[in-house]
């Protein structure tokens, strides 16, 4: 067995990490910010203080607003990946053209201006009444997710061996064990991805929460906007910096926890394959 | 007897104490065939009929006409615009594509565990918002910025160059948000690909560049398709940060629509203006997809 | 474990969901959608908070972007839920004819209110929030005070006054920098309007390769003085008020300044229209318009305002008399026949 040579791969792993910092650039600018004094946003950041993350934690609009986001992202998120996964699989299963032309509505949404959406759903929302519902906006928000959750399943189903799923059931599995069991191990890295995409999605969005969010249902971003026009504070940057560190503790753990569980199971196919 | 060549495919089961039963015709079964149908509902009741109203509005002024649609022929920014907007999307998608594919592939092939770890940097990104991640890069961008600053104290320039304010700058801006998306996209069917074919078609006598061509780049095809339509389309909607990172000739169309609806009111024709973009993009993805299909059919 | 922490999201999930929108909902509110940042700190601080104090009734502020685009989709869907919303003129033009906005009865406002405010303010579909001038700001490390461009000829002139500039984009909502061209070109300030479109344009050429952005937000144009990307800029003076007292080097050139004035709208059937008139009878009052002026650095609506304004802030206000013998009124209404021709020639010329 030839094995690569290292050079290249020297080279590919200096790349990618020239691009990690590329990513996280922006990161290393804002954290220093939100703990600056002055009350612009400056860099490099003039005196120390944590009173943005003061103004944040001690304001009930910060908090609810932060709460709201995270609900109703997962709630679209949940909700655009069953949709979305049930989507893929019709897509590819059915007849080849209706297949084509089902993919192309479904990802019709991301085509469509947010504000046209916003108003558009505005509307329509308004006829029932439910203008600054959770459900409304959870709704609507399932709409823009979903096209993310299918490209991204579609893209894993495509590559996933078909028989798989008829060689379990001829074993006897019914199509429900079967999807549970089989392919769904196999689509899984397809269906996280879209259901990142889609939580983003949903907690980043802002105009169309600005229409159907009314005046009770604030989100983050709402009020992440509400000064633009006027000033930007170091608090958006505070809020930023926190989200960036509650983020990477909740990966953190769930690679640690997620890991323990795939190299157990590598280690057991790993002896089968042998 | 091909109970048991399956039984050694998938020990699994069998350990879960599933025997060969009677076999099926196993081209009658075909799971999920119409489980596109929910959405199907969800979308034409939340998206569809919302969205007529909508477009309805664009043959409308006082009365039913093209006027809309006239004026946007008409006057020869708007086509412009357009152009610019496509052009754009499509330079951002090639280079997020050329930038995310090798990190992609990078990610894939070290083990899972460090994979998982770097990860991080990838989604760090998502959740900062985009007025920050714009306002971070006018920070790094400006004449007194970061980058500047560097070049200067390094005396590899003596005045500042114009990095902010440009087209460059918005490119930059808009690979930045896309990245992420390009490189998850691809990682989540790279993933997928059995790094044993690329070895086997290298011992068969391959080298490694062609055996990458060969084997490993049409197995990740579904992931680069998934990627390319998701950056393009998503480029196709930007309108916050070539706002703020752009100069003049940085306008998209959903910035125009973004004024036309907001400022002028003139609800008409930015629905014509949607209406033009729906089409034009669905034009794309329709082409984007027989390409495929062909592709795949081969 | 991976269904764990499924069943953990469910769970906070699900209490989410059904407890948030038990959350009492109170009714005796004045929903108020302001611009948000330090006016909306200083509605606050000067007759928000006070106003809660006394009548019990609940300030609920909203954000106010998109401001224009949900009058309209509020009015016509028959779903206001929105009482006040900062405006300007350009709006009240737009909406009051066809019927998007309530009257309002300044008999209902006690006596000394409605006689101090000026007559501007008492427009009969909106009541002014504050006056704002649209002036020459200039970083005081670049250009000395007294040796600072003082006119909109000397803004455009390069040469004795060189360095970046900003200015604002006529894609930005607000009105396109055609004033300050056709002044920078010579016109006389009597004879502004009708404007000359082309000639301003002309010379808005000779200056767009000085000017670094044109701003699409105020904040923006701040931010630009602020990190000194730019040594001139065109923005409203309460910006650069706010930027003074924050201790950046920057002044303002009164002289040639636009005048204005912004308004609280109240959509047609807003739902707490009492609440509202009773908010607006509060925030006019003399005491209270001192205390935003101080806060905003804008000119109050209410001259008697100005009994308890100190001088020395008085004299950074637009409405001062200093101050104002040298700002020139835009006139609105032009504006309102204009602005969508004018916006599409300045997307044509942007792109050039």
């Amino acid at each position: 067995m030839r094995e690569k040579p290292k050079i290249s791969k020297v080279l590919l792993a200096m790349f990618a990490s020239l691009v990690f910092v590329f990513l996280v650039a922006p990161i290393v600018i804002i954290i220093p910010v939100s703990f600056g004094s002055s009350p612009y946003l400056e860099f490099p950041p003039k005196g120390f203080s944590i009173q943005w993350y003061q103004h944040y934690l001690s304001q009930p609009k910060w908090l609810t607003a932060t709460s709201n986001s995270f609900g109703i992202a997962l709630g679209a998120t949940l909700l655009s990946v069953i949709l979305g996964t049930m989507a893929s699989f019709g897509i590819l299963r059915s007849k080849s053209k209706l297949g084509g032309v089902l993919y192309t509505f479904f990802i019709t949404p991301m085509v469509v201006p947010s504000i046209i959406l916003a108003i558009a759903f505005y509307f329509f929302f308004a006829k029932f009444h439910v203008i600054g519902s959770i459900w409304t906006m959870i709704s609507a928000h399932t709409v823009l997710a979903v096209p993310f959750v299918i490209t991204n399943v579609l893209a894993t189903l495509k590559g996933f061996d078909h028989n798989l799923e008829l060689a379990s059931m001829n074993l006897g599995a019914n199509p429900l064990v079967t999807f549970l069991r089989v392919t769904l191990p196999c689509i899984r890295p397809g269906i996280i991805s879209g259901s990142l995409f889609a939580f983003i999605t949903s907690f980043d969005e802002v105009v169309v929460a600005m229409f159907i969010g009314g005046t009770r249902l604030m989100t983050l971003p709402r009020l992440m906007f509400a000064g633009i026009r006027n000033e930007i504070t170091p608090t958006i940057a505070a809020v930023s910096s926190m989200l960036i560190i509650i983020s990477i503790g909740l990966l953190l753990t769930i690679q640690l926890l997620g890991n323990r569980r795939i190299s157990g199971e590598a280690k057991k196919i790993g002896s089968k394959a042998t | 007897m091909p109970g048991r060549a399956l039984t050694r495919l998938c020990p699994d089961l069998l350990q879960r104490g599933c025997t060969v039963q009677r076999i099926r015709p196993l081209s009658k079964v075909r799971l999920g065939r119409f489980s596109y149908v929910p959405l199907l509902l969800f979308m034409l009741v939340l998206f569809i009929y919302p969205m007529t109203r909508m477009l309805r509005l664009s043959l409308f002024s006082s009365r039913l006409t093209l006027e809309h649609y006239q004026h946007l022929y008409a006057v020869p920014i708007y086509s412009k615009i357009f152009l610019q907007t496509f052009l754009t999307a499509l330079r951002v998608t090639i280079l997020t594509l050329l930038i995310g594919y090798p990190v992609a592939y990078f990610l894939a092939s070290i083990k899972e565990k460090s994979a998982n770890i770097l990860m991080i940097f990838i989604i760090i990104p998502f959740w900062v918002s985009i007025l920050i991640r714009t306002f971070a890069w006018t920070v790094i961008l400006q004449s007194n910025g970061v980058i500047n600053q560097l070049l200067i104290k390094l005396g590899l320039v003596a005045q500042p160059l114009k990095l902010l304010y440009n087209t460059f700058a918005v490119h930059v801006g808009m690979i930045h948000i896309q990245l992420p998306f390009m490189i998850l996209s691809l990682y989540g069917v790279m993933k997928g690909i059995d790094p044993t074919l690329t070895n086997a078609a290298m011992s068969l006598g391959a080298s490694s560049p062609k055996a990458f061509y060969r084997v490993y780049l049409p197995l990740s095809l579904p992931g680069v398709a998934a990627g390319t339509l998701l950056v393009f389309i998503m480029s196709l909607g930007f309108y916050i940060t070539p706002a703020v990172l752009g100069g003049t000739r940085d306008t998209t169309i959903p910035m125009v629509i973004e004024n036309q609806v907001s400022t002028a009111l003139n609800w008409g024709f930015a629905s014509a203006l949607a209406a033009i973009l729906l089409v034009l993009t669905l034009v794309v993805i329709i082409v984007e997809n027989t390409v495929l299909r062909t592709n795949e059919m081969r | 474990m991976k269904r764990r922490i499924f069943g953990v999201f469910a769970v906070l999930f699900a209490m989410f969901v059904f407890v948030v929108p038990l959350s009492a909902q109170n009714d005796n509110v004045v929903v108020v959608s302001d611009w948000g940042g330090t006016l909306a700190d200083a509605y606050r601080k000067s007759a928000f908070d006070d106003f809660e104090k006394l009548t019990g009734i609940k300030v609920v502020e909203v954000e106010s972007t998109n401001n224009m685009a949900r009058i309209k989709a509020m009015v016509e869907s028959n779903n206001v839920d929105t009482d006040l919303m900062e405006g300007s003129q350009a709006e009240i033009n737009r909406f009051k004819d066809i019927g998007y906005l309530e009257v309002i009865d300044y008999a209902k406002f006690p006596a000394a209110v409605a006689n101090g405010m000026t007559d501007i303010a008492k427009d009969k579909y909106g009541c002014g929030t504050f006056a704002y001038a649209s002036v020459i700001a200039y970083r005081t490390d670049v250009f000395k005070k007294g040796s600072n461009p003082k006119s909109w000829k000397d803004f455009w002139d390069v040469k004795r006054f060189p360095g970046p500039r900003t200015i604002v984009s006529g894609s930005s909502g607000d009105y396109p920098p055609l004033e300050y061209a056709l002044l920078a070109d010579g016109v006389a300030a009597k004879d502004l309007y009708p404007l000359d479109v082309d000639r301003a344009f002309k010379a808005l050429d000779r200056i767009k390769p000085n000017v670094l952005k044109w701003w699409t937000s105020g904040s923006m144009a701040a931010q630009l003085l602020l990190n000194k990307e730019v040594v001139l800029a065109e923005t409203f003076s309460g910006r650069i008020a706010d930027l003074k007292k924050k201790g950046v080097p920057v002044e303002i050139e009164w002289n040639q300044g636009m005048l204005n004035m912004d308004y609280w709208l109240m959509p047609k059937g807003a739902p707490h229209k009492d609440n509202a008139m009773k908010l607006l009878a509060y925030m006019t009052g003399a005491k209270q318009q001192a205390k935003f002026s101080e806060l905003s650095g804008y000119g109050p609506v209410n001259i008697d305002a100005y009994k308890y304004i100190s001088p020395d802030v008085a004299a950074n206000l637009p409405t001062a008399p200093d101050n104002i013998k040298k700002l020139i009124p835009v006139n609105n209404m032009y504006w309102s026949e204009n602005m969508a021709k004018i916006q599409e020639t300045w997307q044509e010329w942007e792109s050039k």
